[in-house]
Formats: structure tokens, sequence, C-alpha cells
């Protein structure tokens, strides 16, 4: 008996189709485009899903047995083991921390839980005084805590995955595509413009950049704050208070890679101007759009080409 | 929904004959200048997958049997306490699929937002697999910026915008996934009390 042919999928040919999907995963809508012949680009676009569903399972704060669940709830006390994408995760966002002075710092979960953004049995008996630097990574991909602190690895994760999902469609043979993680998006081969929304005004897009080959992150408040005890609050915290950033602004990083980018919009959000050391070590640039709608660009309007 | 569409800066399209400033395989980016002229998308929608195509994703190989129903009063009373959820429609859009499990096509409807999804269930009732297949967005007219309007005096009105056309790349986020997690929850309760053999 012959097999129809499969229903959606077009018989096999060379000519290129953009194949865009969106997926929910990590607490956002995720979406991939990509631009290849319509069967490949099917095949690449599942598995680059499957990469971020990975790092979603991982990293989640909110699921007791993930390894961020296990981190917070065992960490103090003894080594846990954790997935290298995880360890590689907080490698980098040591690295950040650093440079930065504890500008960017993975132990906001306490803060996030009170504000509600996490359950309120995250980072119960946590210590306020001890930050990023109690965070101890150990060979064979165990990690320990110095201190009883709690992370949250939402200021990071979602720009690793759109890495991960990058090299996955690469590795597929797809060299023209954007991942797009609720704004933490990287490109392929381009150029593409870029927009990012008007923080005053959703609907106005401002365009913003061509890129190549290059992430984009864009920190935001205009969808994710929300009302607690009276406050106007939003969850990029200013590590070591119970503050969060000024509302209204909306701070976009170019970078090389999506974790940078992701991790470096808090430390523009923290730092602002005084980000641009920073910036400049991880080859990256930035731009501001305060609430009254100025717009401020940080860092090289280029990357630096090779000499 | 008329929207007027403003000049954008003339950036090179994809697959272009001009010149990509690229030096080998190195990230590139430019800034376009700070007078670059916003783009305005009162709406805004994009269309990923058809119901077929998300069939396909889902459950490769599979064949699929239409087997719609229209929940009766207690059904949906029995899906709304089950799930906690508002059941908006008593059409399902389901089909059976060959070997076992289910495919729906449902929508959640946000403040600004509407989105057509489908959900996979394996033979046991689980999730197999979720994919959006369209997503729109709508801001209406509401003002929230009084000198907003100004930017508009004097200038042409260009063709209208093209919805999903020109505007590829957005970054900011725009939605939580909290709409569809609810959309899925009912939809489980759903399978439980009118789908389930």
């Amino acid at each position: 008996m012959l097999r129809e042919p499969l229903a959606g999928l077009a018989p096999t040919r060379s000519h290129s189709s953009r194949v865009r999907r969106a997926r929910p995963l990590l607490g956002t809508l995720v979406e991939i485009l990509a631009v290849t012949d319509r069967s490949s680009a099917i095949r690449a676009t599942t598995a680059a899903f499957e990469a971020i569903a990975s790092v979603h399972r991982l990293m989640s704060a909110h699921e007791p047995d993930s390894d961020v669940g296990r981190l917070n709830r065992c960490a103090h006390g003894q080594p846990v083991r954790v997935d290298a994408q995880t360890w590689q995760v907080l490698e980098v966002a040591r690295r950040i921390s650093a440079a930065s002075r504890g500008a960017f710092d993975v132990c906001v979960a306490p803060v996030l839980a009170r504000w509600g953004y996490l359950p309120d049995w995250v980072g119960r008996g946590c210590d306020a005084t001890a930050g990023w630097e109690a965070i101890e990574l150990l060979p064979d991909c165990h990690v320990r805590f110095r201190a009883p602190v709690a992370i949250d690895l939402g200021g990071i994760a979602k720009g690793y995955a759109v890495d991960r999902a990058s090299a996955v469609l690469r590795a597929h043979g797809v060299a023209r595509f954007t991942v797009n993680a609720g704004g933490d998006l990287r490109i392929g081969d381009g150029p593409e413009t870029v927009h990012v929304r008007d923080p005053a005004c959703p609907r106005r897009l401002l365009p913003l950049a061509a890129v190549s080959d290059a992430a984009v992150a864009t920190s935001g408040a205009y969808f994710a704050a929300q009302t607690w005890h009276g406050r106007l609050v939003h969850p990029i915290v200013v590590p070591g208070s119970r503050r969060c950033t000024p509302v209204g602004a909306s701070v976009t990083v170019l970078a090389p890679e999506c974790i940078v980018a992701d991790a470096l919009t808090k430390v523009v959000a923290v730092l602002d101007g005084a980000s641009e050391g920073v910036l400049a070590r991880f080859g990256a640039a930035a731009c501001v759009i305060a609430p009254t709608g100025d717009v401020r660009r940080i860092g090289a309007l280029t990357p630096p080409v090779a000499a | 929904m008329g929207a007027r569409r403003l000049t954008v800066p003339a950036a090179r399209p994809v697959g272009s004959s001009l010149e990509c400033k690229r030096v080998d395989s190195r990230p590139y980016w430019h800034f376009l200048p700070a007078a670059a002229v916003a783009v305005f998308a009162p709406a805004y929608a994009t269309v990923y997958l058809t119901t077929e195509q998300a069939q396909a994703a889902i459950f490769p190989g599979a064949r699929f049997t239409p087997a719609f129903v229209t929940l009766t009063d207690q059904q949906r009373r029995a899906i709304e306490s089950r799930s906690d959820v508002n059941v908006r429609s008593r059409e399902v859009k389901a089909w059976r699929v060959d070997g076992g499990g289910w495919f729906i096509v449902d929508e959640v409807l946000g403040k600004h937002e509407f989105i057509s999804y489908a959900v996979g269930l394996s033979a046991d009732g689980r999730v197999a697999g979720i994919e959006i297949l369209d997503y729109r967005e709508s801001y209406g007219y509401e003002i929230r910026d009084a000198g907003w309007r100004k930017q508009f005096t004097g200038k042409s009105v260009a063709d209208p915008l093209k919805l999903d056309g020109d505007i590829r790349n957005i970054g900011g986020a725009t939605l939580s996934c909290r709409h569809i997690a609810d959309g899925v929850r009912r939809l489980l309760a759903t399978y439980e009390t009118a789908l389930k053999q």
C-alpha cells in the first residue's frame, strides 16, 4: 500500500522557504525562523526547539527538581552535580558578575520570590548580604554555595537557550535564521533589521540596527511590571538591594552571543553609562530608551573590525 | 484597521545583491541613524503553521480523523471545575490520531493578543507537543503619550503597513505564555471529560 505524502510538507525541492514556528517555552513565546528548503527547515527547527526545551527543564527556578531547584534547596551544605549546560551558564554568569562588580548577580531569587515572580518557597532562609561570590564552581560539573543564597537564571538562561538553538540550526546547515525568545534574539547570516519597541508606546517600533551573525537582547519592564504592596516593580533587581531598576526604560544590548547580550542588559540597566567598560570587554554595545523616549547609545556603533 | 506606514530607512533586505559588511564570519552590526523613523504597528499578525503542518510537526507520518465535539452544558461545567479556566466556546476542534492520541486546535485571548494554537496529546493523555498556528496583537488606538501624535504632522501617507511583511525582528518581550498554559490545562480537562474513551 502506497503511503500518502506527509500532510503539509511539500515534495522535497531545493528552493528556499521561510519556515516560521513558535512554541511557548522559557516563560515566553519562542519563535524560530529558518530560511532553507522546507523539509530541512522543519527538521532543523524541531531540533532547535528541543535544545530550548532542554534549557527550560534544567534551569527553571519554579521547579524544585530542575538543576536550579536542586541547587537552591541543597547546594549550601554539599556540592550538587548539575548538567554541563547549567554549569556553563553559571561560569559565564560569574565572569560577568566579576567584570561588572556585582551589577549582574544571579542571587536575586529571594527578592523575586518576595515580589511574586517566583514561588514563595524559593529563597527562604537566605542570607540577604551574600551574592555571586558564594557560588563555587567545582570540577566535574559540581556546584556548591558557600553561603545560603538562592539563584534565578532568568536573566541569562534565555540568551543561552537562543545560542544553543542557533548552533543546532547551523549544524543542520541552516545559515539564514532568527531565534527570538521573548525579545532575546540571534540572527544568522544577514543583514537583518532589528526593531525595538518604544517602552512608552508598545505598538511603536524603532528601527535599531542592521545585524548579521550576532545577538540582540532587550530588557524592558513594559510587559513584566506589576504592583506589589502599592509599588510598581519589575524583575530587574538591583543586586544587594530590594529595589528594581527604573520602570519604563528599555535596554538593548548587541553582542556576538545571546547569553552575553542577555546578561549585559541587566548590567546596563543597573550601571547605565558606567557600563561602557564592561560592554567593551565583551565586545558588546547598548542602546537605552528612557521613559521620556530619549534614545542613547553606549559603546561602538559597529563592532571593531579585525586589523 | 488602517495603519499608517512611515518611511523606514533603507536597510539591506535579506538576499540582496548589495554587499554585506561582514569580515568572514565575524558578528556584525551597525546602528541605524538616530533620526531613523519609527514604524507604527497598531496591529501585528504572524502566521506560523497551518493545521496540517502542525499535525505533521507533532505527529510525523500519522493520519488524522476529524472528531469535532460540541460540549454539553454539563461537560462545560465539569471542564471549568477541573481546570479552573473558563470555557469560552463549546466547539472542540479535535482530530483522533490513528494509533492513539489526539490533536486539538484552540484559541486564547489576552488583553492585546489573540493566539491560535494546536496541542497534541499522546495515547495516554499527556501533552506530546504544542505549536502556535497564528498570533495577532492589537493595541487599538489608545494613546499613552500625548505628544506622540505630533510626529505624524506633515508626513505623507505611504502604503498601508504590510503585516508580517517588513517587520520581522522585534526586540522586547511581547507576551507571557500564561494564556497558553491555561488553555492547555483546559484542553487536558476537555480530553478527560469529553474525548477520552
